[in-house]
This record gives structure tokens, C-alpha cells and sequence, in this order.
């Protein structure tokens, strides 16, 4: 890697680290799911016990919440470090994996500054939303497997990574199938029993180990390993029995519970304070439709340049993403806007390459004007996803239009 | 291709059985039992829990001749949890004397039981006809399950029983019918007495 993209790539982290740390011990109360996930990581480390969390996901999320407590102290730093440099973090990998899908900058620069950028990716960047780390470890791994090249020590550390995800949360159960199964295709590896049990070990054995690993302070409770076996059953049962009438009615993201909307419809939930006759602050979980938009246009686009140049490296973040969307989609339970945040960097790369492509095509200049004007749109929609004091009138049609919670101080 | 692929492959199925084999193993170790057997009667359900701290037993299974246990959730307290008249189950999950509960519920009440809006079933239990998984918020397993259906447990458990609910002897025929033996059952004779 040469020192100019040593130098975008500083510059991407410190960029998205910006905009997630900025404030960032506003408000100093637990806000949201804080409550629930910041004493589970305690009570998790302490008793083996998920309280007051959900049983039913992995709990690597509580050890490395209790991790953060211990180096930063139960205060909004404690409780939202972890997120923004994983958030941080995911921006880096966001550019890597797009730099070895297309092959150049322009558009591993595009996804980056898309996702360092993106209200979404942001407001769950600062608080503490599981998709964001997992989503980090998830992508770590990817970029491992794309960059092995037949070095089995990077395949095994995209196994351990791929490992955290897993045992962050089930999302990335099928993508993890789908990567071993590449791995098993690639230069008919398959075909020789030696590489394919090298393959099998690696690719399952240790993600396995990590998630059953992360267990580890539940087995103190006196469980046996059949019992394991037991309760993730009972979780992935438990799981598909989550309706909309079992959350809390006060729950901000149940007005849209379809995967189905994230790409072609505007969501906006969240709440807000409306402060004097014209400000307000509001802590706002959008998709930022502009830009989000052309993400299966994108997806369709990237899936035909893969099929005609045949490459399984350009049809990727295709794979990866139809791989884990169609899990929100397929599945019985409700599916909200937070779960989207893992195929953003799989969304945002088939952006950049089309943007690329097209703009390649046509005049090579129109890739900065597409680039700024996405860029001024993110930033636009910043302040509404972070608590910002700022005038109602620039935002008021989003406001009208949307489904926050909105209070009048 | 890919250099050192029989170490590699190794390694990785060893960290998995070591995994594995350190799991059970420290869960196993966390089980205490009660030297001998015993039968105590208590006056009131808090008292049950002092029996258990005092013989020290811990990550055990409960099966419980009782009515639905309280379970609100260890953040629905004041402050640190306390034990009270009301939580006993609840409060001895709390401190991992318990780690799984078999809640019998009379032949005659099955059907009414699936029908409460406390019951919140999982999935039916294969083998087993009237016998259901329940969770609480903690993850504990809990199982709702008919005298009838219920079936031989092989290690030792603990076992509760509520004499305005079910009848203490017959409880413990059923226990001996099939083939479950107890360190420490304890009877509570309530408001009858």
C-alpha cells in the first residue's frame, strides 16, 4: 500500500471517528438500549446471567461491554467507546474491502465516506447497538478472506473474526456458510481432502470455538456442554416466536418492522424535543434515502459486470449482501431499521463501483460532484441524528414526514 | 497452496474439543450438592433458600411442586434484589443455585396452564406429551411439565414442594416412581398448617 492511501485511509478514520466522538457524553444518562446493555455486561461477567438483555443472542457483546466499563469507568465514555471505534473501524475495512472488490480507490473512497457518513451508521456508532462491533468483526473477516491468497494464517484470522460476529449475533450465520463454501470452491479445493478438511477446520471449527468460547461465564452457572447444545435450540426457537406485540409499545423503531421498505422508502424513527418555537434536538434512526436508493440498482449493476467478467471477487458484496438481507427478509419475526447496519458496507461498495463505472463512462468529473453532493447530504441529516441543538425549518418536512416520537418541551 | 495446512488443521480441531471440554468442565465443577439426603419443612418459602445457602448448593436443577414462580427480573428491583416471601426461585436463579427448573403442573390443569398469559412456550419437548420449554428473562431453562410426563432425571435435584398446592406425599411417590433421587427436598406447609 502506498503512503497516499496510508494517508486516506488515516484520514477516513479520523473523519468517522470525528463525527462519532463529537459530544459524545451528551446525553449522561443511559439513553435507550443503554439501559438494558450496559448493566448486562456486568451482570454477565459477574453471574453468567443476560439480564437485563435478551437471552437469546450471543453474549460476546457483554464481555467486551464489561471490557470498556473497565477501561473507561461506567460513564458515557465507558458505555460508548466501544461502539465508536468499531463504528471507526468499520469505515477503514468499508474501504479496504471496496479497494480489493473494484481494484481502485474511487470507489472503495465512495463506500468509506458513505458509511463514515451515514445518520444510521452514525447514531448506532454512538450508543450501544451490537450491529455496529459485530458488523466490525464481520467485515474484518471479510477482508481477510479476500486478501489470503492462499496464507493459511489469514484464513484463520478471518475465521477468529468471523467467530466474533457469530457470537455478537446470528446475522451473519448465512455470509459465514457462503465464505466457507467459496473457500471450498476456489481453485477446487473441494477436490482434495487434505485442503478441504484444512478449509473445514479452520472455516468452522474455530468460529465455532469463539462463539461456544463466549459462552464461558454462562457454563459457570453449572451448565453442561449437551445443555449448550439445548439452549441455543431453545434461542433459535425463541427467536422466531418475537412478534410485533412483544416489545415494548414504547419502542421507537416498531411504526416499521419489514426489511422489505430499507432501500426504496424513507424511515425515519427515533424521538426528539422541540425546544422554543423554532430548535429542537432529536436523536433520529434513518435510512438516508438519497443515497440508500441506489443501492439495488447498484446491486443489480455489479451482479451483471461479475457475470460477464466473471468474477467471483466483483459479485461480492452481491453475495454478502443478498446473503444476509435475505435473512431479514425470510424471517417470521419483526425486522428493524438497526439490523440494516451490517449490509451498509456491501451496499455502499456496489454504490462506489457503479458510481465509478458510470461516471468513468461519461465524464470522470461527475464521480466528485456525486461524491460531494452524497457527502453534503450525510452531513445535512448529522445533526439530526445526534442530539444537536438546531433550527427546525431546514428539517421540517423530514420531521413532518416522519415517525419519531417528537415532545414539546 | 496453502503452507502448514495439517498443523493448522490440527490446531483448530483441538481448540475446538478444548473448547468444548473446558466448558463442560467448568460448568460440572460449578455444581455443589449436599452431602446426604434430607427432608426439611419450612414455615415460610424464604426459608427454603436459607437450607440451600447453608448446605451451599449451587448450579442445580429445582423441581418445583408449586404454583408459577415469580419472575419480573433482577432490574424490576429496588436496588439489589432481596429475598422475599414471593421470589424465591427467582432470587436463588439470582445467586445461581439454580440453573434449570422443572415446574410440574397438575394432569388436570395442562390444558389451562398453555392458556395463561404468563405461559410462554418455546416449543413442545420431542418425546415428552405433555411437556413444553419455557424461558424466563435470565435464559434459565425451564420446563412446564406434567407428573405423567415427566421423565427419569439422572443427576440429584433439589425439590420444593407447596402442601396448599400439591400433596407433599404424593410428590414424592412420583419422585420415587420415576427414579429421581433428591439431597434436599423441602416441604412448605402454609397456610393449612
Amino acid at each position: 500500500m502506498k503512503r497516499n492511501e496510508i494517508i486516506i485511509i488515516c484520514l477516513l478514520f479520523l473523519l468517522a471517528f470525528g463525527l462519532r466522538f463529537y459530544e459524545i457524553s451528551y446525553p449522561d444518562f443511559k439513553w435507550g438500549d443503554e439501559m438494558a446493555h450496559v448493566p448486562a455486561g456486568t451482570n454477565y461477567w459477574l453471574n453468567g446471567q443476560f439480564e437485563p438483555d435478551n437471552w437469546e443472542h450471543p453474549p460476546l457483546r457483554h464481555i467486551l461491554m464489561y471490557g470498556f466499563l473497565q477501561l473507561f469507568g461506567d460513564n458515557p465514555y465507558g458505555w460508548r467507546m466501544r461502539n465508536i471505534l468499531f463504528g471507526a473501524a468499520a469505515c477503514v475495512l468499508t474501504y479496504l474491502f471496496a479497494r480489493n472488490v473494484s481494484g481502485g480507490r474511487k470507489a472503495a473512497l465512495l463506500a468509506g465516506v458513505l458509511l463514515a457518513t451515514d445518520p444510521l451508521h452514525i447514531v448506532m456508532s454512538r450508543y450501544t447497538f451490537e450491529e455496529i462491533y459485530g458488523g466490525a468483526f464481520f467485515l474484518a473477516a471479510i477482508v481477510l478472506y479476500q486478501r489470503h491468497a492462499g496464507r493459511s494464517w489469514l484464513i484463520a484470522a478471518s475465521a477468529f473474526f468471523m467467530g466474533c460476529a457469530l457470537a455478537t449475533k446470528w446475522y451473519y450465520v448465512p455470509c459465514w456458510l457462503l465464505i466457507y463454501l467459496l473457500l471450498l470452491r476456489e481453485n477446487r479445493n473441494y477436490r482434495s481432502l487434505g485442503t478441504a478438511f484444512f478449509i473445514t477446520a479452520t472455516y468452522l471449527f474455530i468460529p465455532a470455538s469463539v462463539f461456544i468460547g463466549s459462552y464461558y461465564f454462562w457454563f459457570m452457572r453449572g451448565y453442561a456442554f449437551p445443555e449448550f447444545l439445548q439452549f441455543i435450540q431453545d434461542a433459535y426457537f425463541s427467536l422466531q416466536t418475537y412478534r410485533p406485540e412483544n416489545y415494548n409499545p414504547e419502542m421507537v423503531f416498531l411504526s416499521h418492522s419489514s426489511a422489505l421498505e430499507w432501500f426504496i422508502r424513507s424511515i425515519t424513527v427515533g424521538q426528539g424535543t422541540f425546544i422554543g418555537a423554532d430548535r429542537g434536538e432529536f436523536i433520529l434512526y434513518m435510512n438516508s434515502l438519497p443515497v440508500w436508493i441506489a443501492t439495488l440498482p447498484a446491486m443489480v449493476m455489479l451482479a451483471v459486470l461479475a457475470q460477464r467478467r466473471k468474477s467471483v471477487e466483483l459479485g461480492l458484496p452481491v453475495l454478502l449482501f443478498f446473503g444476509t438481507y435475505s435473512l431479514f427478509i425470510g424471517v417470521k419475526r419483526p425486522t428493524f431499521i438497526y439490523s440494516a447496519a451490517p449490509l451498509l458496507p456491501f451496499a455502499f461498495t456496489a454504490i462506489g463501483c457503479m458510481v465509478t463505472e458510470v461516471t468513468g463512462r461519461v465524464n470522470a468529473r461527475l464521480y466528485h460532484l456525486v461524491l460531494v453532493t452524497m457527502l453534503a447530504w450525510n452531513l445535512y441529516l448529522y445533526p439530526l441524528a445526534t442530539a444537536k441543538n438546531v433550527p427546525v425549518a431546514p428539517y421540517r418536512y423530514l420531521l413532518d414526514e416522519s415517525d419519531a416520537k417528537l415532545f414539546r418541551q | 497452496m496453502y503452507r502448514h495446512k495439517t498443523a493448522w488443521s490440527l490446531a483448530a480441531t483441538a481448540l475446538l474439543i478444548a473448547v468444548i471440554a473446558v466448558g463442560n468442565d467448568h460448568g460440572t465443577r460449578h455444581r455443589r450438592f449436599s452431602p446426604g439426603r434430607e427432608t426439611v419443612t419450612v414455615d415460610s418459602p424464604e426459608k427454603a433458600y436459607d437450607v440451600w445457602r447453608r448446605k451451599g448448593v449451587k448450579g442445580r436443577t429445582l423441581v418445583l411442586f408449586d404454583r408459577y414462580p415469580h419472575m419480573h427480573g433482577r432490574f424490576n428491583y429496588q436496588g439489589e434484589p432481596r429475598l422475599e416471601r414471593s421470589n424465591l426461585v427467582e432470587y436463588s436463579i439470582f445467586q445461581n443455585v439454580i440453573r434449570k427448573l422443572y415446574f410440574i403442573v397438575p394432569d388436570e390443569n395442562w390444558k389451562d396452564f398453555l392458556q395463561q398469559p404468563t405461559t410462554k412456550v418455546i416449543k413442545p419437548i420431542a418425546g415428552l406429551e405433555r411437556g413444553v420449554s419455557l424461558y424466563d428473562l435470565n435464559g434459565l431453562p425451564m420446563i412446564g411439565i406434567t407428573p405423567s410426563s415427566l421423565p427419569h432425571l439422572p443427576e440429584q435435584v433439589l425439590v420444593y414442594i407447596n402442601s396448599d398446592v400439591f400433596d407433599a406425599k404424593q410428590a414424592q411417590d412420583l419422585l420415587t416412581r420415576k427414579g429421581i433421587s433428591s439431597d434436599i427436598t423441602v416441604i412448605y406447609q402454609g397456610s393449612r398448617q
